[in-house]
C-alpha cells in the first residue's frame, strides 16, 4: 500500500506521521474510551454537586442586576415626581425611601393585607387612579402594559426590587422637610384662608413691600423654568404660552390689560385688583375661572410651590404684558 | 392431549430436559444477544472487545450491516489509509454526532421552555436559576451548536481540498452543502429562542435580509411569512420555535440518511494516489488493507464522541458561559449590535450596498455556487498540489470571508460620536465593561468617610483637576483622590481617561470630543447600591463647552461577576 504521507529520510513514518495516519491498538482505544467516559461522569458529577452554590449565586447576581435595571428605571420614570433619591417632590409625589413605608406603618394605615412588595408592583403596575387632591397635583399613572402603561412585567419586577431596598437599609437619609405626609398647613383652611392669603401678598406687592424681578418670573413660568422650593419645573408653559396659539388654558398675552373682568369679584381690602387677580389665579386657581375655560382645573398646588417672593416675581412679568 | 400451546415442549424446556437448566440458559441468552445485536453471539462479542480476529467464516460482523438497522447505513469495512486522523479529521462523523448532542442537550431544555413572549426570557432565568444542571445543558446547547457550524464548515473545506467531491460523489457533496444550510438554519432559529436583546437583535440584523428578497412583493410574502408580522414578536418567535425543533431536525435527519447512504453506495473517497477519479470503491477494498467496522471503526468512532463530550464538558465548566442580555426589547436597539459570528459576512457584505444585492443575490449565488460546483469542475485531477487554481480559489474565499467578518463588526463603516464610545467601551448597557469589572467595595470607599458616615457625591475628573473661580477644587484629577490600594477601580479611570485623551484628539466631524472635561461622579443611592455618571462635556471653544453626555450606571454589591460559577 502507498503511504500517501511520505517517510522519513530513513523510509519510516516519523511519530508525527504515525500520529496522523495510524491507530492505536484497539485494546488502547477501550482503555483510553473507558477512562475518558468516567472522567465525563466526573465531571458532571462535580458540576452537580455544585448546582445549589451556583444556582443561589446566579439568583443573589440577577437580584442584584434587577436593583440596578430597576435604579436606571426609576431616574427615568420615577424620579421627577419621587425625588431623584426618593426623597419626594412637594406637591407631586410622595418620598419611597421614608422608613414608615417600610416598617409596615403605612401599610397598617391603609389596612393593606398583602406584602410590601406586592403594595409596590400594585401600585406601580396599576397606578393610583384616586389621588389625594391636598397633597399631589395628579395621579399615579398605570405603569405596567398590563394596564396600558410602558413596562414590561419583567421591568415593573426591577422597579419593586428598587424600591423595596430602600427597606434594606438607611442610607442616604432623605430630607424630612420633603416628605409630604400630612397636608401642608397652606391647605387646611379651604379657600377663604388661601384668598386671604392671597389679598395679603397682592396687597404687599402693591405697597411695595414685595419687589417683584420680571426676568426671574419670565423664567419662572417658561418652559425650562425652575420652581425655586424644590427645583421641579413649575410647569406653566404646559397650559399657557404668552401668544400664539392657545393650548388648554388663556394666553398671557394682554392679562396685565386684560384685568379686572366685570363678573369678578374683588374681595375686600384690596388694594388694587389687578394685581390681586393675577395673585389670586395662582394662588387659588379655582376661586375664578375665566368664561371659556370651566371644567379645565388648574392644578392648586402652587401654595407648596412657590414662595411670596416667587409670586411677586411672576406678578411683575405679568405686568409687562400690557 | 392435544394443545396449540405446548409449553412443555418450547425450544427452551427441550433443551432444559435434554442438556440441563444451565446450559439451556446461557444458549437462551446467547440467542437472545445474537438476536438484538443483528447476528453477532457472545463469543465473538468477547472476542471484539479482546481484539481478536473473527471466530468464524463468513465473518459474523458484517452481519449488523446486511441485517441491522442502524448498521445498514455504515460501510462494513474501510480502507485502512483513512482510518488515521489524517485525511479526514473524523469531522463528518463529528458533525453528526454534534446534530445528537444538539438533540439530547436541546430536548433537556425544551422541558423548560415556553416559545411566548411573555414567558420565555423567564423560563431562560429559571434554567439558570432554579434548575439542576441548567446552566450546564444551556452551555452545551450552544457551545455545541457553534461547534457544530465550525465542523460542518471544516468537513467541507477538507472534502474541498481532498477533492473528495468529484465524480462519483457530486450528489454526496450537493446533500452536505444542503445540510450546511440547514445547520445554520438549526444555529439561527435557536439563536432568537432565549428571548433577551442578544438574541433579538442579531436576529432581526439576520431576518432583515429575508425581506430583501427580490421582487418586493416576494421579499413582504417571506418576511410575513417567516416572522408573522412586520416585526418579529410573538408569531415570530413560535414560528423560530417550531423551524428550530421540528422543522430543521427532520429535515437535517433525512439529509443525513441520503448523504450516509451515499457513503455506503460510493465507499469512502481514498487518497487521490489509491483511486481513480470517476470510480466508486465501495466493493474493492483489498483484504489486507481492510480495516471492518465492527470493533475497530466503531471503537474509533465511541473513542471520539467521547473526548469531544469531555472536552465540551470541560469547557462549559470551566471557560464558557452562554451569555443572556436583557429582556428583549423592540423600542430599544443596542449599541453595536451584530449578528451571529457565521453570519458575520453577510452583514458585512450588507454594508457595502443594496440589501437585495448583498443580502440575498450574492448569498444566494454562492449557495448554488457551492451545489453545482462538482458538476462544473469535472477535470479528472485530485491532488491539491495539481489543483492550482481550485485551492487558490478556496484560499481567496476563504478570505473572502474573513474580510467580510470583520466588515460586519462594529470596526467598519459605523460612525458614532466617541463620547457614545467611550461609555459603552465603560458601562455597556447589555453586556460588561470596565466600570462592572470593579469590585463594589472600591466605590463605596470613596463616598463613604473614616467614621462610616456617607460622605455625599464624589466628582473625579479624569481631564485633570478641576477648580472653581475662588480656587475651591470642584473635581480632583483621579490620580489625586483614590486610595492606592483600589487596582481595579485605578485601571478604570486609566481606560477611561485614555479613551477621551484619544476622543480629544479625533476631528469633531468624525465624532471627535475637542477641548473634552470628562468625569465621574459616584453616588450612594441605597445600601448596597452605588449610582456612577460618567459624564463628559465638550466644544470646539475650550471655554464654552456646546456639549454634554452622561450616562447613569447603577452598580450593586451582588450583581458581579457575571455567571453562576464565578467567571
Amino acid at each position: 500500500m502507498a503511504d500517501y504521507i511520505g517517510k522519513g529520510p530513513d523510509g519510516e513514518k516519523t511519530a508525527f506521521q504515525k500520529f496522523f495516519t495510524e491507530l492505536l491498538p484497539l485494546e488502547q482505544r477501550t482503555l483510553l474510551g473507558t477512562v475518558v467516559f468516567f472522567a465525563i461522569i466526573l465531571s458532571v458529577g462535580w458540576t452537580i454537586i455544585n448546582e445549589p452554590a451556583r444556582m443561589d449565586t446566579f439568583t443573589a447576581q440577577y437580584d442584584g442586576r434587577s436593583i440596578q435595571r430597576g435604579a436606571a428605571q426609576f431616574r427615568e420614570a420615577c424620579a421627577e415626581c419621587h425625588g431623584m433619591n426618593g426623597e419626594g417632590v412637594l406637591g407631586r409625589g410622595p418620598s419611597l425611601a421614608r422608613p414608615d413605608l417600610h416598617n409596615g406603618q403605612r401599610l397598617a394605615e391603609l389596612g393593606w393585607a398583602g406584602s410590601l412588595d406586592e403594595y409596590f408592583r400594585q401600585t406601580i403596575s396599576a397606578g393610583r387612579p384616586i389621588y389625594t387632591e391636598e397633597l399631589y397635583n395628579g395621579p399615579m399613572p398605570a405603569w405596567s402594559q398590563e394596564y396600558g402603561g410602558p413596562l414590561r412585567g419583567d421591568e415593573v419586577e426591577d422597579l419593586v426590587a428598587f424600591v423595596a431596598n430602600w427597606g434594606a437599609g438607611d442610607l442616604p437619609t432623605p430630607d424630612p422637610d420633603l416628605i409630604p405626609t400630612q397636608p401642608p398647613a397652606a391647605d387646611e383652611g379651604g379657600d377663604e384662608e388661601l384668598i386671604a392669603e392671597a389679598v395679603e401678598i397682592a396687597n404687599a406687592i402693591a405697597a411695595g413691600e414685595l419687589v417683584g424681578d420680571a426676568a426671574r418670573g419670565e423664567t419662572l413660568v417658561s418652559a425650562g423654568g425652575v420652581g425655586s422650593v424644590d427645583g421641579t419645573a413649575l410647569g406653566c408653559q404646559g397650559c399657557h404660552v404668552i401668544e400664539g396659539s392657545q393650548l388648554i388654558g388663556p394666553n398671557y398675552a394682554g392679562i396685565a390689560a386684560r384685568v379686572p373682568y366685570d363678573d369678578f369679584e374683588v374681595p375686600e381690602g384690596v388694594d388694587d385688583p389687578q394685581i390681586y387677580y393675577l395673585v389670586e389665579s395662582i394662588w387659588v386657581p379655582g376661586n375664578y375661572i375665566v368664561a371659556g375655560f370651566e371644567g379645565l382645573v388648574m392644578p392648586n398646588q402652587f401654595p407648596n410651590l412657590l414662595t411670596e417672593q416667587d409670586m411677586a416675581d411672576i406678578v411683575a412679568f405679568m405686568l409687562t404684558l400690557q | 392431549m392435544e394443545s396449540n400451546f405446548d409449553f412443555g415442549n418450547a425450544p427452551f424446556f427441550k433443551r432444559a430436559r435434554e442438556a440441563g437448566l444451565r446450559t439451556a440458559i446461557i444458549e437462551g441468552a446467547d440467542d437472545v444477544v445474537t438476536r438484538v445485536s443483528a447476528g453477532i453471539n457472545t463469543a465473538e462479542w468477547r472476542a471484539m472487545l479482546r481484539g481478536d480476529q473473527p471466530l468464524t467464516r463468513p465473518n459474523p460482523r458484517l452481519k449488523p450491516h446486511a441485517d441491522g438497522f442502524w448498521l445498514h447505513m455504515r460501510p462494513g469495512y474501510y480502507n485502512k489509509a483513512i482510518t488515521g486522523l489524517y485525511p479526514t479529521f473524523r469531522l463528518g462523523w463529528l458533525s453528526t454526532y454534534f446534530a445528537v448532542f444538539e438533540l439530547i442537550t436541546g430536548l433537556f431544555l425544551m422541558v423548560f421552555y415556553t416559545p411566548s413572549t411573555l414567558v420565555a426570557y423567564e423560563n431562560m432565568l429559571t434554567i439558570l436559576s432554579n434548575v439542576p444542571l441548567g446552566q450546564f445543558f444551556r452551555d452545551l446547547h450552544r457551545l455545541g451548536a457553534e461547534a457544530m457550524v465550525l465542523l460542518v464548515a471544516l468537513h467541507m473545506l477538507r472534502t474541498y481540498v481532498t477533492a473528495s467531491y468529484k465524480k462519483p460523489r457530486q450528489f454526496t457533496w450537493f446533500t452536505g452543502v444542503i445540510l450546511l444550510v440547514f445547520t445554520l438554519g438549526l444555529s439561527f432559529t435557536g439563536y432568537l429562542l432565549p428571548w433577551d436583546q442578544l438574541a433579538y437583535w442579531a436576529v432581526t440584523i439576520g431576518a432583515s435580509m429575508a425581506e430583501a428578497a427580490p421582487p418586493p412583493v416576494v421579499g413582504q410574502f417571506v418576511n410575513i411569512l417567516m416572522k408573522g408580522a412586520p416585526d418579529l414578536g410573538a408569531a415570530g418567535l413560535l414560528r423560530f420555535y417550531l423551524l428550530h425543533v421540528l422543522v430543521f431536525p427532520v429535515l437535517l435527519t433525512i439529509f443525513t440518511g441520503v448523504h450516509y447512504y451515499k457513503v455506503v453506495l460510493h465507499g469512502h473517497s481514498l487518497p487521490p494516489e489509491l483511486e481513480k477519479t470517476g470510480e466508486d470503491t465501495a466493493k474493492r477494498v483489498p483484504v489486507p488493507v481492510r480495516r471492518y467496522f465492527l470493533p475497530d471503526i466503531q471503537a474509533s468512532e465511541v473513542l471520539w464522541i467521547g473526548v469531544v463530550t469531555l472536552i465540551m464538558c470541560v469547557a462549559v465548566i470551566f471557560f464558557y458561559d452562554a451569555p443572556l442580555e436583557n429582556h428583549a426589547n423592540p423600542q430599544s436597539t443596542p449599541f453595536h449590535t451584530v449578528a451571529p459570528w457565521y453570519f458575520l459576512w453577510a452583514q458585512g457584505l450588507l454594508k457595502l450596498g443594496d440589501k437585495t444585492l448583498m443580502g440575498v443575490i450574492i448569498p444566494t449565488i454562492l449557495a448554488g455556487a457551492f451545489m453545482i460546483m462538482p458538476y462544473i469542475d469535472v477535470g479528472p485531477v485530485r491532488h491539491y498540489g495539481r489543483r492550482r487554481f481550485a485551492i487558490s480559489l478556496s484560499m481567496l474565499f476563504i478570505t473572502f470571508i474573513a474580510v467580510t467578518s470583520w466588515m460586519g463588526t462594529p470596526a467598519f463603516l459605523v460612525q458614532t460620536s466617541l463620547d457614545q464610545e467611550v461609555f459603552h467601551e465603560m458601562a455597556p448597557i447589555e453586556k460588561i465593561g470596565y466600570a462592572h469589572q470593579v469590585p463594589y467595595e472600591q466605590y463605596e470607599e470613596l463616598v463613604t468617610a473614616p467614621d462610616g458616615g456617607y460622605l455625599g457625591m464624589q466628582t473625579l475628573s479624569v481631564t485633570g483637576t478641576i477648580t472653581a473661580d475662588d480656587g475651591t477644587v470642584e473635581a480632583p484629577y483621579w490620580r489625586d483622590a483614590i486610595p492606592s490600594d483600589a487596582e481595579e477601580l485605578a485601571h478604570m479611570l486609566e481606560v477611561y481617561e485614555e479613551e477621551v485623551r484619544h476622543a480629544m484628539e479625533v476631528d469633531p466631524q468624525f465624532g471627535g470630543l475637542p477641548n473634552a472635561v470628562a468625569l465621574l461622579h459616584i453616588e450612594q443611592v441605597q445600601i448596597d447600591l452605588v449610582g456612577l455618571t460618567f459624564e463628559i462635556s465638550w466644544g470646539v471653544d475650550p471655554n464654552n463647552p456646546d456639549f454634554n453626555n452622561s450616562r447613569y450606571v447603577p452598580i450593586h454589591h451582588d450583581a458581579y461577576p457575571l455567571g453562576g460559577r464565578g467567571h
